[in-house]
């Protein structure tokens, strides 16, 4: 057996030409699937960190009630349910947010310019301090009311500096129009989307310009120990949040989500207080709850990406029947160039079975060579791709980590691929092996070509 | 001693007889202002009729400079219903927001969807409140905190401060400026919970229209961005009665087709 894996690998290295010319082909296969897998799983893995540090959790809690005027009002007034809830997913929970949220204009001199901002207790929260990626300014002042965070983009947009005092308005969670001072203190490093780009400030502040009293919040963000469990525990919070309050029915951003679904979404999460009329029929006594994921907002993403994927797939599978052919037709070549070879093998005593064993080999070997060589280029093109700076102003930065594409390559996703292309080797020169084994060793021996 | 108390007393209610026919001429010269802000609505409103006009919208913007806006506007008082259809400029053509009783949307002919909207968002970017283009309800949003009297141009004016009678009208606070001859309209100014200015609208013109009066020329100025304003004629004033398919989505679907 040896002897044969032997001249196999001897077989390869004499039709230098011809063995690299089917490597690399091959290698060109698995560097395409490599490459799109690699740049999927890492345009999730930055989409899913982008956006959790946008909405500032994995999973979120939001609520609203109904008001004497029958009006949807975004408010959590009675949080009971949802901590009795939390406190049965406690050895899922890395940590809990209480924020308050809402959007609205920014004024600096004649500019304008509209903005998502979100109230944290900074006194709660001592991990946003280290977590936030200041650009600007310090955080020195961030307990004094009034202080403000933006991301650079919007305070380059407006002009404005470090220390300087803009207004922002806003509507109240019954709707008012209200106005409040604020001193830009840090600008962020722009990390995603301009639009969705959050600003902070004290949850105290925020909540007498949006009529909350300075203890209250609108959501309860939690950030899990580990996100691949998001599903399954945002399941175990809902029905335990089911079992003590009303809640809303489930919200995700695919397309099936009913319009009031939607609205829901875009006003507990980007803080629009959309005020909504509810019919009599259907309101609630205290606080309706809302349960969403970072999946759910991902749904779009996720459905991109697995289309992304699965068309890679099918064009990994086309060049690589294209392959075969090519492997093929190689073996029938070299069948018949060793024909005589074969006869003398034959004649020596080497069994049928030892023929296409050669020639198994043979094509195992340039598959696992080829391969690994795909893998390798993969890796420096990823490498090389990761080094290019996109910046943090476009559209493209939601999936971008601080301006950089990641690639993340997944190893039993390359071994899987690397078994289909060995499997589809042998299938490719199963038909030229059976041939040369099958050949009569007086013939081959007389065989001219 | 006695003598001199019912001297006194009777001076004193010789004094106050007068005085106190002073005081009631003064009392009756204020108006009820209550009653005021009820004129003032049912002066703007159709309840027995339908109302539709076309609109011309001009914006201007420091920053973005002038926009016009063509649209038709059709409003139905009596079931508190409007809608507004965008015909300039071009790639607004067909958009519209339309109001049926508790519910308002805004529709997309491009991506063919209707959208939640409210009376509290202003009307495509412009100074205006989709709550502007609906029926005058000054006299149940709204109570008269103080008064007084003024001037305003050429004109002899109540200044009325207004509070809102709950915490979901969208302008807390507003004072207005109301004719003293006719009860009309002229100005008003709109400010935020925190009592800071943010729009000042100006009623320049009024159409009579049987007996409601519609004005049909308004400036909204923004009180935030100096030179930021938009000002709105009304032309083709009807009130004709429209058909009840005009309310609905449907039509606002079937005119894009």
């Amino acid at each position: 057996m040896l002897q044969m894996i032997r001249i196999a690998l001897r077989n390869i290295s004499r039709q230098k030409k011809r063995s690299i010319l089917l490597g690399s082909a091959i290698a060109f296969g698995f560097l395409v699937i490599t490459l799109v897998n690699g740049f999927t799983g890492g345009l999730l893995k930055t989409t899913k960190e982008n956006l959790s540090h946008l909405f500032g959790g994995h999973i979120y809690i939001s609520g609203s009630i109904v008001s004497p005027l029958g009006s949807e009002l975004p408010m959590i007034q009675d949080s009971f349910a949802a901590e009795e809830a939390i406190k049965a997913i406690s050895d899922r929970v890395a940590s809990v947010q209480y924020r308050s949220k809402t959007t609205g204009t920014l004024y600096f001199g004649n500019k304008e310019q509209t903005q998502k901002l979100e109230g944290v207790d900074f006194a709660a929260e001592q991990s946003f301090r280290t977590n936030i990626d200041i650009s600007k300014g310090s955080l020195a002042d961030i307990d004094k009311p009034g202080s403000l965070i933006l991301p650079e983009a919007t305070a380059k947009k407006l002009g404005v500096e470090i220390g300087e005092t803009l207004l922002y308005r806003a509507s109240t969670v019954t709707g008012q129009q209200n106005i409040g001072e604020f001193t830009l203190i840090a600008t962020t490093t722009s990390s995603s989307v301009m639009v969705m780009d959050t600003g902070y400030t004290s949850k105290a502040y925020l909540n007498t310009l949006i009529g909350l009293d300075e203890g209250d919040y609108q959501s309860i963000n939690i950030f899990l120990k580990d996100v691949a469990e998001v599903q399954t525990v945002a399941d175990r919070l809902y029905s335990n949040l089911a079992s003590n309050a009303p809640v809303s029915p489930r919200i995700s951003a695919d397309s099936t989500s009913s319009p009031r679904n939607m609205s829901a979404m875009r006003s507990s999460l980007m803080g629009m207080n959309q005020i909504v009329q509810v019919a009599k029929e259907e309101q609630w006594k205290g606080t309706k709850f809302s349960v969403t994921t970072i999946e759910d907002l991902m749904s779009p993403i996720l459905s991109l990406l697995s289309i992304i994927q699965a068309v890679a797939f099918l064009v990994f599978i086309i060049l690589l029947v294209i392959i075969m052919v090519g492997i093929m037709n190689s073996y029938r070549m070299v069948m018949i160039e060793r024909t005589e070879e074969i006869g003398t093998m034959r004649a020596l005593g080497v069994q049928k079975s030892g023929i296409r064993t050669i020639f198994f080999t043979e094509a195992l070997s340039e598959a696992v060579l080829g391969t690994a060589s795909g893998f390798v280029l993969a890796l420096l093109i990823g490498g090389i791709l990761s080094l290019i700076n996109f910046g943090s102003g476009s559209f493209l930065s939601l999936f971008l980590a601080r301006g950089h594409f990641v690639l993340q390559f997944s190893i039993p996703e390359a071994l899987k691929n690397m078994l289909i292309i060995c499997v589809m080797s042998i299938m490719a020169v199963y038909l030229p092996a059976r041939s040369a084994a099958n050949l009569e060793p007086a013939q081959a021996l007389r065989a001219t070509y | 001693m006695r003598k001199r108390y019912a001297l006194v007393s009777l001076v004193i209610v010789l004094l106050l007889v007068p005085m106190s026919g002073i005081f009631a001429q003064a009392a009756s010269a204020v108006p009820d202002f209550k009653a005021m802000l009820k004129t003032i609505d049912e002066r703007s409103n159709f309840t027995g009729r339908d109302f539709s006009a076309k609109i011309k919208m001009v914006s201007e913007d420091p920053e973005k400079g002038t926009t016009t806006r063509v649209a038709k506007t059709f409003r139905r008082d009596r079931d508190d219903s409007f809608l507004i259809l965008f015909m300039e400029p071009a790639d607004q053509l067909g958009q519209g927001y339309l109001k049926l009783g508790d519910n308002m949307w805004f529709y997309d002919p491009q991506s063919r969807k209707f959208t939640h909207s409210s009376l509290k968002e202003n009307v495509q970017g412009t100074d205006a409140k989709n709550s502007d283009f609906r029926q005058s309800t000054y006299s149940v949003d709204y109570t008269v905190t103080s008064w007084t009297e003024g001037k305003l141009g050429a004109y002899d004016v109540w200044i009325l401060e207004l509070q809102g009678a709950t915490n979901e009208v969208t302008y807390p606070y507003k004072k207005i400026y109301v004719t003293k001859k006719d009860q009309l309209l002229l100005k008003s100014e709109d400010y935020s919970l925190s009592k800071r200015l943010l729009r000042t609208s100006y009623f320049t013109s009024y159409a009579k229209i049987g007996t409601s009066y519609i004005a049909n020329s308004v400036m909204y100025v923004d009180a935030l961005v100096q030179g930021k304003r938009t000002s709105i004629t009304f032309t083709d004033i009807s009130l004709d009665n429209l058909p009840d398919s005009v309310f609905t989505k449907a039509y606002l679907e079937r005119v894009n087709r």
